[in-house]
C-alpha cells in the first residue's frame, strides 16, 4: 500500500514475456518513466483503477531468473525485499511453459503474495496447446490466467485474478520444489545454518539455494546475521559447493515438467534427424559424403570460371601485335616492352584467375548461406580430436579455405596456446582463396580436363599434410587433456539470400583482382628489370647468372630455374608466381627470355607456358606453390597470433622445406606418367 | 543437465536433436537447459571473429579490419550467418 492507499503491483518477467504490453493496457496514459536509483535501468510506473480501487504497477525490469548476475536482477530482487509490493504478478510465455516458468521456480521460497500470469495464450493456442490453468491453480496455491496481452477487451480473469491474490494474500506452494532441493546434501546442510528473517519476506529455502547458486550477496547477508562461530563453517559449506547452479536448475526444471505434466496438452513430436543430417552424421557414410560434397563444389566452381578464362587468354593475345604497332608509331622499345610484357600479360593470367575466385568464392558461400557449411564443419569434429584438437578449430581451417589472416584471427577463440598454435600451423597447409585461384587456373593450362584430378589430390595431399604435420608439432603442442565435446545447433535449411550473397561474391572478385594486381605487377616488374639486358642476350642478366647457377640444386625438386623463381615469389602471395611466369616465359622483341629458352614464338602465354615447361614439372610447381608458405601477410598474422618468433619461423621453414618435398615427390610421380 | 555435461565429457561433439535424442528428451527441452547452462556460465558460446584487429586485411591494406568490421575478402558483410550456433563447456 503506498500512503495515498493505492494496492501495489509488481510485473515480473523475463524479457519478451510481454510484460510491457500487459503495463501499457493496464496504465494507458497515467505512466511515469525515471531511473531507479543510482542505476542507469529504466524505472516504470503506471496507475488505475479497476472496481473503484486504485493501482499503483511497478514494471520490474525484464530478467531472466532472480539470481544477481546483473543490475536489472539486483534491482529487482531488492524491490520485492523492500516490501513496497502488495502482490507481485509473475508472467510466463504460455507457448514455452518449460522455459519461461523459470521466474516462477526461481521466486519459490519468496513469501511476498503473487500471483501468475500465462501470457500469449493466444500464441500457444495457435500451437496446438491447451493449458489447464485450474490444475496449476491447484498445484501452485496461487491464482493462476491465461491472458493474451494485446487482447485489452479479455482482462476479467486477470482483474480477478489480482483481486483474489490482494486479498487472500496468496503466496507460493514450493513444497514440492524444496522436497527436491533436499535430495541435495549441501542444500540441507546450508540450510540448516541458515537463521530467521536474514532478508524480510525470503524464505530459509530460497536463502539456502541461492547460497548453493554462490549469490554474492546473498552468502554476504547470511553470513552477517550469523554469529562469529557459526560464520566459518557456512563459509566452508558455501566453497565445499561445486556447480551447485546446475544441481539446483536441474531440480527447479524437473519441478516445472512436474507441474505441466497432465496441465499443458501438447503433440508429443518424436526427435529425428533430417535425410541429410542422418547421412552425414553416419559413421561410414558421413565423411565420403561430405569429401564428395566439397569436391562437386569445386568442380561446379569451374563453370562460372570459363567465360573469364576466354577474356583472359584474349587478352593474351594482345601483346605481340600491340607492341608492333607501339614500335611503328614510334614509342620507346622500353616503355612499348613495360606495357605488353609487364602489365598486359598479367592482366591476362590475373583475369583467367579472377573466374576461379568468383567461382570458388559463389559455391561455397551457397553453400554456407543454405546451411550445408555448418553441416560440413560438424562432420570434421572427430578429425580435429584426431589432430589433438578441440572441435572449434574447424573453424579458422574453413575460414582459412577463404585467406589465411583470417583463419588465424579466427584461431583466437581458442584459449590453450599450444592449441591455437597448432591450429595456425595447421591452417596454413589449407589451400587459401589465392592458391584456389592460382591452381586451377594452372592446372587447366597444363592439364586441361584432369584439372578435377589434381585438385581431389590436393585435397587428399592437404589431409595428409596436416596429419603429418599434427604429429610433427603436436607432441610439443598439445598435452593430452580431456577433450570436451561441443553442443551444436545447426542452423535449418533456407533459400539462399542471393543479394547478400553476390555482394560477398563481388566485393571479394574486387579485392582479390586489386590485390593480385599489386602482387602481380610488382613481381613482374621487379623480375623484368632483372632479365633486363643491355645487349639483349638474356645470358648477360642477372637473374639468368643466378639462376642457372642454383638449377642443379632446384633441379633436385623438379623444378627449373624459372619455376623456382615463381614458388619463391608464391610466398610473397600465390599470386607472385604468375608475374615471374608472365615475365620469365614471355617477352617480345629485342628483350626476350622465354623464347630464347625454348627458341619457339608462340602467340598465347598459355601456349608459352606449354611450349617451356614440361608436365612433370609443371605438376611439380603446382605442388610447391600450393603448399608453401601463404603470404608474406600471413606469416606476419602468424607472430601476432602466436606472438613467437620461434615458432612462426620454425613453421615457415617447415612449410618451405614441406612445399619443395612434395614439389620433389610429384615431379617424380609425372615423370612416371608422362 | 548434470547428464548432459557428462555426455559432453566423452569429447565428442553433438547437435541438439543428437543430445534430445540420447537423453531421451525434446529439442525444446535441450535448448532450454543450454540456456540455461549459459546464462550461468557453465557453457559459453563460442563466438568468431574474422575481423582483424590488427590493424591489416588479408589485402595488407590497414584500417579496413577495425572497429568490428569484417573484411570483404574473407567473410560476408557481418560474418558468416548460417553456420549455427557452437556451445563449450566452461573449465
Amino acid at each position: 500500500m503506498t500512503d495515498k492507499n493505492e494496492t501495489v503491483i509488481a510485473l515480473l518477467g523475463q524479457p519478451n514475456s510481454g510484460k510491457s504490453t500487459l503495463f501499457n493496457a493496464l496504465t494507458g496514459l497515467r505512466q511515469h518513466v525515471g531511473n531507479w536509483p543510482g542505476k542507469t535501468v529504466e524505472k516504470k510506473e503506471g496507475r488505475f483503477t479497476h472496481n473503484g480501487k486504485e493501482y499503483l504497477v511497478a514494471d520490474l525490469p525484464g530478467t531472466y531468473s532472480l539470481s544477481a548476475n546483473s543490475d536489472e536482477e539486483m534491482i529487482t530482487r531488492d524491490y520485492i525485499a523492500s516490501g513496497k509490493a502488495d502482490v507481485v504478478c509473475i508472467l510466463a510465455d504460455s507457448s514455452q511453459l518449460e522455459r519461461s516458468l523459470y521466474m516462477l521456480a526461481d521466486y519459490a521460497g519468496i513469501t511476498v503474495p503473487c500471483f501468475l500470469v500465462l501470457n500469449m495464450s493466444d500464441v500457444a493456442a495457435d500451437q496446438g496447446k491447451k493449458v489447464d490453468a485450474s490444475a496449476l491453480e491447484k498445484k501452485l496455491g496461487i491464482p493462476v490466467v491465461l491472458l493474451s496481452a494485446p487482447n485489452t477487451k479479455a482482462y476479467d480473469g486477470f482483474y480477478s485474478a489480482l483481486e483474489r491474490a490482494v486479498k487472500d494474500k496468496t503466496s507460493l506452494n514450493a513444497e514440492a520444489l524444496e522436497k527436491r532441493f533436499e535430495e541435495l546434501d549441501t542444500y540441507r546442510n546450508i540450510k540448516s545454518m541458515i537463521p530467521e528473517n536474514v532478508i524480510p519476506s525470503y524464505s530459509a529455502t530460497w536463502l539456502a539455494t541461492k547460497a548453493v547458486e554462490k549469490d554474492a550477496p546473498v552468502i554476504a547477508k547470511i553470513k552477517a546475521a550469523l554469529p562469529d562461530g557459526a560464520r566459518s563453517s557456512f563459509e566452508a559449506a558455501v566453497d565445499a559447493v561445486d556447480k551447485g547452479v546446475v544441481f539446483t536448475g536441474e531440480r527447479k526444471f524437473a519441478w516445472i515438467d512436474e507441474l505441466l505434466e497432465g496441465t499443458v496438452n501438447t503433440k508429443k513430436t518424436k526427435v529425428s534427424l533430417g535425410k541429410f543430417d542422418r547421412l552425414i552424421t553416419h559413421h561410414i557414410w558421413g565423411k565420403p559424403v561430405v569429401v564428395l560434397t566439397i569436391v562437386l563444389g569445386l568442380i561446379a566452381s569451374f563453370i562460372p570460371a570459363l567465360p573469364f578464362m576466354g577474356i583472359g587468354q584474349a587478352i593474351g593475345k594482345l601483346p605481340d601485335p600491340l607492341n608492333e604497332a607501339l614500335l611503328n608509331i614510334g614509342c620507346p622499345a622500353f616503355l612499348a616492352a613495360i606495357i605488353c610484357d609487364v602489365i598486359l600479360r598479367c592482366l591476362s593470367f590475373i583475369i583467367q584467375m579472377l573466374g576461379f575466385v568468383f567461382g570458388v568464392t559463389l559455391v561455397f558461400g551457397l553453400l554456407e548461406e543454405i546451411g550445408v557449411m555448418a553441416r560440413i564443419s560438424y562432420v570434421f569434429d572427430n578429425t580435429m580430436a584426431k589432430f589433438g584438437l578441440q572441435g572449434k578449430s574447424v573453424m579458422p581451417f574453413l575460414i582459412s579455405f577463404g585467406c589465411t589472416m583470417g583463419g588465424a584471427a579466427g584461431t583466437r577463440v581458442i584459449d590453450n596456446w599450444g592449441q591455437k598454435v597448432l591450429t595456425i600451423a595447421l591452417a596454413w597447409a589449407v589451400p587459401c582463396g589465392a592458391a584456389w585461384a592460382v591452381i586451377p587456373m594452372l592446372s587447366t593450362v597444363f592439364f586441361g580436363a584432369w584439372t578435377p584430378v589434381i585438385i581431389v589430390v590436393i585435397l587428399l595431399v592437404m589431409i595428409l599434410h596436416m596429419w603429418l604435420t599434427a604429429k610433427v608439432f603436436g607432441r610439443s603442442l598439445v598435452k593430452v587433456e580431456d577433450r570436451q565435446g561441443m553442443i551444436m545447433e545447426l542452423p535449418p535449411y533456407h533459400k539462399p539470400k542471393w543479394g547478400s550473397l553476390l555482394r560477398y561474391v563481388f566485393g571479394r572478385t574486387k579485392d582479390t583482382f586489386l590485390r593480385a594486381m599489386k602482387v602481380v605487377v610488382l613481381v613482374a616488374f621487379v623480375f623484368w628489370l632483372l632479365s633486363y639486358t643491355s645487349t639483349g642476350t638474356i645470358t648477360d642478366s642477372i637473374l639468368y647468372k643466378v639462376g642457372t647457377f642454383i638449377e642443379p640444386v632446384t633441379k633436385i625438386f623438379g623444378l627449373g630455374w624459372q619455376t623456382f623463381m615463381a614458388f619463391i615469389a608464391s610466398s610473397l602471395g600465390k599470386e607472385g608466381a604468375l608475374g615471374v611466369l608472365s615475365t620469365i616465359f614471355t617477352g617480345s622483341g629485342t628483350i626476350s627470355v622465354g623464347s630464347m629458352v625454348s627458341g619457339t614464338t608462340a602467340a598465347n602465354i598459355n601456349e608459352l607456358l606449354v611450349a617451356n615447361v614440361s608436365k612433370p614439372e609443371a605438376l611439380a610447381l603446382i605442388f610447391a606453390m600450393t603448399f608453401n608458405m601463404p603470404c608474406i601477410v600471413a606469416l606476419a598474422a602468424t607472430y601476432q597470433e602466436t606472438h613467437s618468433v620461434k615458432w612462426t619461423a620454425r613453421i615457415a621453414l617447415y612449410y618451405t622445406g614441406v612445399a619443395l618435398l612434395l614439389a620433389g615427390i610429384a615431379y617424380y610421380v609425372g615423370l612416371l606418367i608422362w | 543437465m548434470e547428464e548432459l555435461i557428462k555426455l559432453l565429457n566423452d569429447g565428442k561433439s553433438r547437435t541438439i536433436e543428437m543430445l534430445a535424442i540420447e537423453l531421451n528428451t525434446s529439442t525444446d527441452k535441450v535448448k532450454r537447459d543450454i540456456e540455461f547452462l549459459e546464462r550461468t556460465g557453465v557453457v559459453k558460446r563460442i563466438v568468431f571473429s574474422g575481423t582483424h584487429t590488427s590493424g591489416t586485411s588479408c589485402n595488407g591494406c590497414t584500417g579496413c579490419g577495425t572497429g568490428g568490421k569484417t573484411c570483404a575478402g574473407c567473410m560476408p558483410e557481418g560474418g558468416f550467418q548460417n553456420m549455427g550456433v557452437m556451445w563449450e563447456v566452461v573449465k
